[in-house]
Order: C-alpha cells, then sequence, then structure tokens
C-alpha cells in the first residue's frame, strides 16, 4: 500500500532536481571537476549530462511500472520482503551518507570563507536543525519552500555565472579534446553523479500528480543544471587559468568575491553564499527526508517523523568524522566519483527485477 | 480530541477532486447555540399570569425590562402583556403599530374574523398588527431569547402562543470612512456596529441573484448573530461545507468581535500570521465574494472576516483597483520593499557591520566606524536596544489620546533618539536604520500582518549578532518552512507563488490590468474560473483608429 502523504507537480519536482544540481556547485563540485579534466572539464560536464539522462530515464521507466509506490516500496513487490528491504535499506544509506557528505561541506565552506571564528559544530547544528524542520514538513513544504526561493537563488547563480564568463580569457580552454579518456571519464561520471542528484526522481516520482510531464521537466532540469556548471566551469577555467583554477579551493566563492557593482558595491560573495545556501537546505532536506521516509516504509513504521531525530544524531556523529578539512573534501570527492555506479546500479536492479516479474505488478500496485 | 481535529488544515486534494460542474447548491446550517446551563425550555401556559411570572423568573430583576400590561380592545376582558427591552427597541412603533391597534382597533377583529375565517393569533398578525417581522413562539426560552435580542413579546391570556415581533433599534454610529482602511480613491462608506446595514451594504455592491447571506447565532450567552455572505456560484462546496463545520464546532459564552470568530476557525492557531482577513470595507468585501471567498459578517463589530486568505491578500489596498495599474504596480513594488525593510534592515545592518564588513564599500565602512566609536555595546545590542525602544514608543503612542500621541512619537523619535546618540548610547546610523525599519512596517497595509513582522524581527536580529547573514538566512529558512506549511481553509498559504498560479499572480507584487484579469485565481478553486462567460466586446481598449466592436 502507498504511503504518500503528499503531492508535488512536475514543475515542483523539475526545481528540486534543479536545486539539488546547484545547491552543492559552490562547495567542491567545480573545483573536483577541474582537478580531474583541467580546461576539458566543461566536455566532461556536457557527458555528465547525458550520463544522468539516462539515469533520469530509467527512474521515470520505473516509475511508469509503479506509480502510486516509492522504491522502498516496490524494492519488496519486486524482490521479496527481506531482499526488498536490504536494498531499501541501502538507498536509506546512500541518502543519508549523501545528506551528510554535504553537511559536512557546508560546514567546512563556512567556516573557512564566512565565519572563521565560529566553531564548525555551531554551523553543522545550526543547518542539521534546519534540516530536521524541513524533513518534518514533508516534501509538499519543501517543494513549496523551493519553488518560492528559486528565482532568488538561479537569479544569483545566473549573475555570477554571467559576470564569470564576461572576463574569461578562451585562450585558456583550447585546445579542446586533448584530454585523456580515463580522467575525462571520471571527471564526466563525477559531473554525472551530481546532475543525477541523490536520485530525485526516483525518490519522488510517486508523489507527482501530473506524472506524465515528469520526463519532459526532468530533462529541462538536467539541460538547465549542466548548461550552468558548464557555463561556471569556463568561467572558472578560462577566467583564472587550469593551473590557478585546481589550486582553488572553493573557485566560485573566487568568482563571486571579484564581481561588483560600479564602485559601491562589492564584495558580495557574503550575500551569494547566503542565497545558495537556502539551495543547500533544500537539497540536504530532501535527501534526509527520503532517508527518514524510506527507514520508516522498510521497518514499517507508522510515520517517519519518529526516525528523524536518530538519523539527525547519526548524521550529526558521521559529519565529524573526516579529521580535517581535506579529508572531507577527499571523501566527498571520492564519493561524488562513484556514487553514479551505485545509483545506475540500483536502478538497473530494480528495473530488471521489475522487467522479469512481467506486467502483474503494474497491475497489482499501480 | 474534536478540536484538535478541527483545527488540521484542510488538504488541497480535497478542493481538486471538486466536480466544477456540480452547481447543486448546499443545505449548510450553523445548530443554534446551546443553552445557558440550567435554562429549562418550559412550553407556556394559559394562564397569562403564570407566563409572565417565568418570564419573570427567566430574565430577572432587572429594570430595563418592561411589562407592559394591557387589555386588548375597549370593552375585552382580554388581558395581554407587552415584554421588551428600554433602550433597545422602538418605543414609538409599539405604540403606533401594536398597542393602539390592539388597545383602540381590536373592535375590527371580530369582524374581521368573520369575513376572513382566521381565528386568535391569525386574525391578530393578518389584520391588527402593522409590523414587519412577526413570529409565533410557544416556550418560555424562545420568549426570553426574543426579548434579549431587542424583540418585543406580546402574551395573550388563555393563550399558549406569544408572539414575537422585531422592533429593534438601538443607537448606534452612522456609516462612515473605514478608520483603518482609508483611501485617496474609492468609496468611503465602511462598516458600522449595525450588522443588517453592513450586510446591505455589500448587497448593495452586488445585485447578483446567486449572492447569499445565511444567518448564523453562535455565543450561549452573547447570542451574536452574523452573516455569512457568499456567491453560491462562486464559493467551493468544499470550502462552504468546512466553514459551517468549524462554525457549528464554536461553543463559547460571548462573541464580542470578528476577532473572536477568527480565533476559532483559524487552521494554524499557533502561527503569527493572519490565516484571516479582516476588513471594514464593503467593497472589499464584494470584490472577495467574486472570487470566490466568504465574507462573515458579525453584529457589532465593523470589521468583517474574509476566507480563505493568503499571505498577498493582505498587500493590496482597495484603491490599488482603482487606479492606473501601472502606477499601482510600482506603489505594490514599494511595498514589498517596505516589507523587506521592515523584517530584514536590522538584521542585515548587525550581520555586516559584525561579520561581514569587506561588503561595506570603503568610504561607508569608515562613516560607521567613527560613528559607532564611543558606542559601548556591540551592534545587535544597540540594533535590540533602539528596537525595543522603539516598539515601546509605538505602544505607547497608540494607547494614549490622539494630539498626545502626536508627542509622544516626535518626543520619542527625535528627542530620544537624538539624545541616545550624544549619550552615546546609540550610533546615528543605527537611529536612521531603526526610522527606516519603522516606516518600512508602517508601509505594510495590513495592521495584523505587520504585527506579525514586528514579531519575527527580533529574532532575526540575535540570529545575525550569532551567525553573521548565515544566522539570517537560517532565519527567512524558518520564515519560510513556516509559511510553506501554512494554509487558510485548504488553499496554502504562500500561494499564488507557490503552488503557483499565473491568473492569481497577475495581483500580488504586481497589479496587471483589470482587463487581464479574465480568470478568477485558481487558488481558491472557484466554481466559474471565467469572471465572464462570454465576454461581448474585446477586453482591452481599443487603440486609436481601431474599431472597438468586434
Amino acid at each position: 500500500m502507498s504511503r504518500r502523504t503528499a503531492t508535488i507537480s512536475a514543475r515542483q519536482l523539475m526545481l528540486l532536481k534543479l536545486t539539488g544540481i546547484t545547491g552543492t556547485v559552490f562547495l567542491g563540485a567545480v573545483s573536483l571537476i577541474t582537478t580531474l579534466a583541467g580546461a576539458q572539464g566543461f566536455i566532461a560536464v556536457l557527458g555528465g549530462g547525458l550520463l544522468s539522462v539516462l539515469v533520469v530515464y530509467m527512474a521515470v521507466t520505473l516509475g511508469r511500472r509503479f506509480p502510486r509506490l516509492t522504491p522502498f516500496e516496490y524494492a519488496r513487490t519486486i524482490y521479496g520482503r527481506w531482499l526488498g528491504s536490504l536494498l531499501g535499506l541501502s538507498i536509506v544509506i546512500f541518502n543519508l551518507t549523501s545528506s551528510t557528505l554535504v553537511l559536512r561541506a557546508l560546514g567546512d565552506f563556512l567556516i573557512t570563507a564566512v565565519l572563521p571564528d565560529t566553531p564548525i559544530s555551531i554551523t553543522i547544528v545550526t543547518m542539521l536543525f534546519l534540516v530536521c524542520i524541513g524533513a518534518w514538513l514533508g516534501l509538499e513544504a519543501l517543494a513549496r519552500f523551493n519553488e518560492g526561493f528559486f528565482g532568488i537563488i538561479f537569479l544569483a547563480w545566473i549573475v555570477v555565472a554571467g559576470a564569470g564568463l564576461m572576463r574569461i580569457d578562451t585562450g585558456w580552454l583550447r585546445p579542446v579534446f586533448t584530454i585523456e579518456p580515463v580522467p575525462m571519464t571520471r571527471a564526466a561520471l563525477a559531473s554525472g553523479s551530481l546532475l543525477v542528484n541523490g536520485i530525485v526522481v526516483l525518490m519522488f516520482y510517486s508523489f507527482v500528480d501530473d506524472q506524465p510531464q515528469v520526463f519532459k521537466y526532468s530533462l529541462w532540469a538536467v539541460l538547465v543544471g549542466s548548461s550552468l556548471i558548464a557555463a561556471l566551469q569556463i568561467a572558472v577555467v578560462a577566467g583564472y587559468s587550469p593551473a590557478l583554477a585546481e589550486t582553488l579551493n572553493y573557485p566560485i566563492l573566487e568568482l563571486a568575491r571579484n564581481i561588483s557593482f560600479g564602485i559601491f558595491l562589492e564584495r558580495l560573495e557574503a550575500v551569494y553564499l547566503a542565497i545558495w545556501i537556502l539551495g543547500t537546505f533544500v537539497k540536504i532536506s530532501m535527501l534526509f527526508y527520503a532517508a527518514a521516509l524510506g527507514l520508516s516504509l522498510v521497518t514499517g513504521a507508522k510515520s517517519y517523523h519518529w526516525f528523524i531525530p536518530p538519523l539527525a544524531a547519526i548524521s550529526f556523529y558521521l559529519s565529524f568524522q573526516a579529521d580535517s578539512v581535506p579529508q572531507s573534501h577527499l571523501w566527498e570527492g571520492m564519493f561524488n566519483q562513484y556514487a553514479i555506479f551505485y545509483q545506475i546500479g540500483v536502478m538497473a536492479i530494480l528495473l530488471l527485477g521489475a522487467v522479469l516479474r512481467g506486467s502483474k505488478a503494474v497491475r497489482d500496485h499501480g | 480530541m474534536t478540536k484538535r481535529r478541527l483545527r488540521k488544515p484542510l488538504p488541497v486534494s480535497r478542493f481538486a477532486c471538486e466536480d466544477p460542474n456540480n452547481h447543486q447548491e448546499l443545505d449548510l446550517k450553523v445548530p443554534p447555540p446551546k443553552p445557558v446551563e440550567g435554562q429549562k425550555d418550559e412550553p407556556l401556559e394559559l394562564s397569562l399570569d403564570k407566563n409572565i411570572c417565568m418570564l419573570r423568573t427567566r430574565i430577572g430583576a432587572s429594570d430595563d425590562v418592561v411589562f407592559r400590561e394591557f387589555r386588548i380592545g375597549n370593552s375585552s376582558a382580554l388581558r395581554a402583556t407587552l415584554v421588551f427591552i428600554d433602550g433597545l427597541t422602538n418605543k414609538d412603533q409599539l405604540q403606533r403599530d401594536l398597542l393602539t391597534p390592539l388597545m383602540i382597533f381590536a373592535g375590527h377583529t371580530e369582524q374581521a374574523e368573520s369575513s376572513s375565517g382566521l381565528h386568535g393569533y391569525a386574525a391578530l398578525k393578518n389584520h391588527l398588527l402593522t409590523v414587519m417581522e412577526i413570529k409565533d413562539v410557544s416556550t418560555t426560552r424562545a420568549c426570553v431569547e426574543a426579548v434579549l435580542a431587542a424583540n418585543a413579546v406580546l402574551l395573550i391570556d388563555k393563550s399558549t402562543e406569544a408572539l414575537v415581533i422585531g422592533v429593534q433599534t438601538w443607537e448606534h454610529r452612522p456609516i462612515m470612512e473605514p478608520v483603518t482602511e482609508r483611501v485617496v480613491r474609492g468609496p468611503r462608506d465602511g462598516f458600522n456596529e449595525m450588522f443588517k446595514s453592513n450586510v446591505a451594504l455589500v448587497r448593495s455592491r452586488v445585485k447578483s441573484p446567486f449572492l447569499r447571506v445565511k444567518y448564523a447565532r453562535i455565543g450561549r450567552r452573547s447570542q451574536t448573530t452574523m452573516a455569512i455572505v457568499y456567491d453560491v456560484n462562486l464559493a467551493a462546496p468544499t470550502l462552504l461545507t468546512e466553514l459551517y463545520k468549524r462554525l457549528s464546532y464554536i461553543d463559547v459564552d460571548i462573541v464580542l468581535d470578528s476577532g473572536y470568530i477568527e480565533q476559532y476557525i483559524e487552521d494554524s492557531p499557533y502561527s503569527p500570521f493572519p490565516q484571516v482577513q479582516f476588513t471594514e470595507r464593503p467593497d472589499r468585501v464584494a470584490a472577495a465574494v467574486m472570487e470566490g471567498r466568504v465574507a462573515l459578517i458579525v453584529d457589532g463589530t465593523p470589521f468583517a472576516i474574509i476566507i480563505p486568505a493568503v499571505l498577498s491578500n493582505f498587500l493590496p489596498t482597495p484603491e490599488d483597483h482603482y487606479e492606473r495599474w501601472l502606477v499601482m504596480t510600482g506603489v505594490r513594488l514599494v511595498r514589498v520593499l517596505s516589507i523587506t525593510f521592515a523584517v530584514l534592515l536590522p538584521a542585515l545592518y548587525v550581520a555586516i557591520t559584525t561579520f561581514h564588513q569587506e561588503m561595506i564599500p570603503s568610504r561607508l565602512a569608515l562613516t560607521i566606524a567613527g560613528a559607532r566609536a564611543g558606542v559601548p555595546f556591540p551592534a545587535v545590542v544597540e540594533a535590540l536596544l533602539m528596537e525595543v525602544t522603539f516598539e515601546l514608543l509605538r505602544e505607547g503612542g497608540i494607547r494614549v489620546p490622539g494630539t498626545v500621541g502626536t508627542t509622544i512619537g516626535i518626543v520619542g523619535g527625535i528627542i530620544i533618539g537624538q539624545a541616545a546618540v550624544t549619550a552615546g548610547l546609540v550610533s546615528p546610523v543605527m537611529v536612521v536604520v531603526v526610522a527606516v525599519t519603522a516606516i518600512g512596517s508602517f508601509a505594510v497595509p495590513a495592521f495584523n500582518v505587520g504585527l506579525s513582522l514586528r514579531l519575527i524581527r527580533f529574532p532575526l536580529i540575535l540570529l545575525a549578532g550569532v551567525l553573521g547573514l548565515y544566522g539570517v538566512f537560517a532565519g527567512i529558512i524558518i520564515v519560510g518552512l513556516h509559511l510553506v506549511s501554512l494554509r487558510s481553509f485548504g488553499v496554502p498559504y504562500l500561494s499564488p507563488l507557490t503552488p503557483s498560479d499565473n491568473q492569481g499572480l497577475k495581483d500580488t507584487f504586481i497589479r496587471a490590468p483589470l482587463w487581464s484579469m479574465l480568470l478568477r485565481p485558481k487558488m481558491f478553486r472557484p466554481r466559474q474560473q471565467r469572471r465572464i462567460d462570454k465576454p461581448a466586446f474585446v477586453q482591452h481598449p481599443p487603440r486609436q483608429g481601431e474599431d472597438d466592436d468586434v
């Protein structure tokens, strides 16, 4: 039986996906892609975009087979109680790990760039508190919150990307296609993982009221998201030179720092960052909500709300496992490179099972 | 348990599943208030003396309750008693339309009875009493309720029925310009405390046969009458059903203002944001009813309430629709800016001066640093000090008589501000920030929203003082999450912004031309989406040289 407690529109799902993509770009994604692919990073982003289209297609195909069920539920339908629950639990762990890594990355970023005198525990606890409220209120509230603030978040991105592109030297990008296939593939996988964005479509497909529109809107999200990241990648690499860009921990912060309007409004990076943090909050909350909801469905609990405090405690504990900022960056980079394999893998397993079971599952639960 | 269930917001899905083609009119009623404890309901007796005795016992020894005993006709031995409250009834009308016919012209009754075939009360009602409102009652409680509701009750000997005669009148304020919603251009009439004249003011604006005015009473002791006003062709049945359900669950002793009703029917009682709109203006009620919303006009108060109400309903003023759209769009944007200032300016000042000084242009930074040089407090304490002082002044200014209030405002604003700067307690920049914040909060058209904004300003200042811009945005996230989770009778509070509704957005941050608003806002789920089914002509004004009939 479906445990849907909210409904969102396909447009809201698209905006959630887009915010999920852009929510962590300023934290380390551009830096990672630049490290892996250098000046050709923007090509890797476009490759990652194509990869994420494949993942979106798989997620929508699965969703169409089980339009009223979440993956936690239809995993049990396909593979039985124990194996299905195990699969559902793995999705829960994936979402929780993703959210924790983003949480830690945000904490690192804040103490490095904005609040150097504030302990990281304060920034993490504050964000975790907000995330708990967001997850408690549920997907509908998160989708509306994101829809309400999306305009200002995206405008901040457009301003930074636009201003960054205005001062590039295209010579740094030439010659194109000179990179080795392996680093290019690794960069494409990392950007693909970012663009897939924690399998949002898979998680929330059953909550959408106009499901036929999901694929179209998701493609738009991938297109816009990958274009934005590619533009930022170009702005960073061609603005600072590939060699300098590779040394920057937070290249987007540097881009934002250099934007000024006239001689009056300058050094506005804190404003951009504060606005982007709204997006980061939405991303972490989404993943956290998915983890709590999944856990409630796997365990058969009546409500997901009671899983939020223990998951928050686990997340808080895990976010302090990295001893230093470089170690945290390393872990985040590794996760981003290999997460795409898990995401494609879990969907392939579910899709294969659904196909082998035939259309019966659709009639029973659709 | 029941109340908790009632307060749970109506899910949007309930609206979504409504059939727009279902035009069946609902037969909804609010049950009358429960009787006051210890009040028994007894039938009237044949003996007039016993009935009078029972009524005296019920009403008690109040000097303003008049028992006027008389005999019907010149020679008849039939006794009667008129019971009414002095000051609440029109005594001239009683004398002219009731006592005179009964005491002087009652001789005609026999003739009338024989010719019409009517007897007793029927003959009295049809031939003698020349009053408009009249009805029969047969119990003591009904008699008491009628007397207390400013009617006159006629008791007649040897009859187990009494007549309730509607002769209410009392001193009241004339129809005046609304105090809280003044306009430069637009109607100047506002509601007063007379419920029926308030309903009439709305009726006079909407001459539609589909306008419904349903009366209901609430309050065990106050027996307050209210009118539920809606357009049966527009208001969503789910909305009406939910409203009646919530009204029927209200069980209080007294209702003195529509604010009482508001607090019982709102979805989230713990929210600082109003989920019901109040207005003194009949044109505003008429406009709301034409959008498919429902108005409640409560006796004894000039404030009608309108449901559902979303945040964007509190942004416009009535004259926004009476002036040119482009100008009023500009005014609305100024209002949005003023709201932003009212909420965020002190917090942003504290965050920037404490944590993000690099954002301030060098010259301005030097000026601020110079101004703050002698101030012993950090910016957050300085801001809180000034804000609290300002709130004290504002509260003090409101509660004292007009001229004194103005004096307090001047003394507070100029003298105390100047004195605080001279004493080195606050910097001049902070005085400017607080002044701009105050002006911004005055520009919010809805008083109750202004109160909410004042409330959330303080935690934002504290967060800014602790975590800088990160703290400010943490506060914004909390407020934003609260707003998106609020509903008013199932309508999301931030609609039409989110969930987005293009038609609704034409009348929020901007005010689109009236001729472009062909559809009603979707968020209220009106039964008829189009304002006019088939427009007889093009909706925009013809350009020069264009033919105006298509």
